[in-house]
């Protein structure tokens, strides 16, 4: 039996399942303080309800949001994919030279700036043209 | 490339949302491709066109570099 969850729900649910698993961990480390028990609310409450309205609205915004994207809104999001991508390694490379600097332990750094390099490797072999 | 979607889509008395709603993509996108802010993919510029039934060439000019239609 499969149950199907309404395109508009998907996103909502998944940010609190997955707050609610962080949330719990916080609370498991910190006890029912304010500073968990706030973080919780918002992050299994608050942000899957303004997600959930979001996701209403007739906006490209609101598309992405229920995964439902026509092709240019499709294109769109792998643009902004694409640049999250180069911010991320540009970041990771200035951090990995930040701890070459401040002759921090480097591995943790290494594997950041490797990932991406790996994923572009990865990347090229399933979505070039293998005619070529 | 200019296009003429906004006139098709306005002779028929036709909304942004009613004709999205027709080619199966959103009203933001009709409104893109109307602005000559999006060129449309080969198969929903085939849509549009035998929505309106006329050919593709027609209804986008790839010699006219100008926005919207």
């Amino acid at each position: 039996m499969s149950v199907r969850i309404p395109a508009r729900l998907r996103a909502p649910l998944l940010i609190a399942v997955a707050g609610l698993a962080v949330g719990s961990v916080d609370v498991a480390r910190y006890g029912w303080a304010a500073g968990p028990v706030v973080v919780l609310a918002v992050v299994v409450v608050g942000v899957p309800v303004v997600l959930y309205r979001w996701g209403a609205r007739d906006t490209d915004s609101g598309a992405a949001i229920r995964r439902q994207l026509d092709e240019r809104q499709a294109f769109q999001r792998l643009r902004v994919q694409a640049l999250v991508g180069r911010v991320m390694t540009l970041a990771a490379a200035g951090a990995f030279l930040g701890a070459v600097g401040a002759k921090a332990t480097l591995w943790p750094f290494a594997v950041a700036l490797a990932l991406p390099v790996l994923s572009a490797l990865v990347g090229r072999a399933f979505y070039g043209d293998r005619h070529q | 490339m200019r296009n003429r979607v906004r006139a098709q889509r306005t002779a028929k008395g036709l909304s942004q949302a009613e004709l999205a709603l027709a080619l199966g993509v959103s009203r933001q996108t009709v409104i893109s491709i109307e602005n000559g802010r999006y060129l449309p993919s080969l198969p929903l510029a085939f849509r549009i066109a035998r929505y309106f039934g006329l050919s593709v060439d027609h209804m986008f000019d790839p010699d006219d570099e100008g926005v919207g239609s």
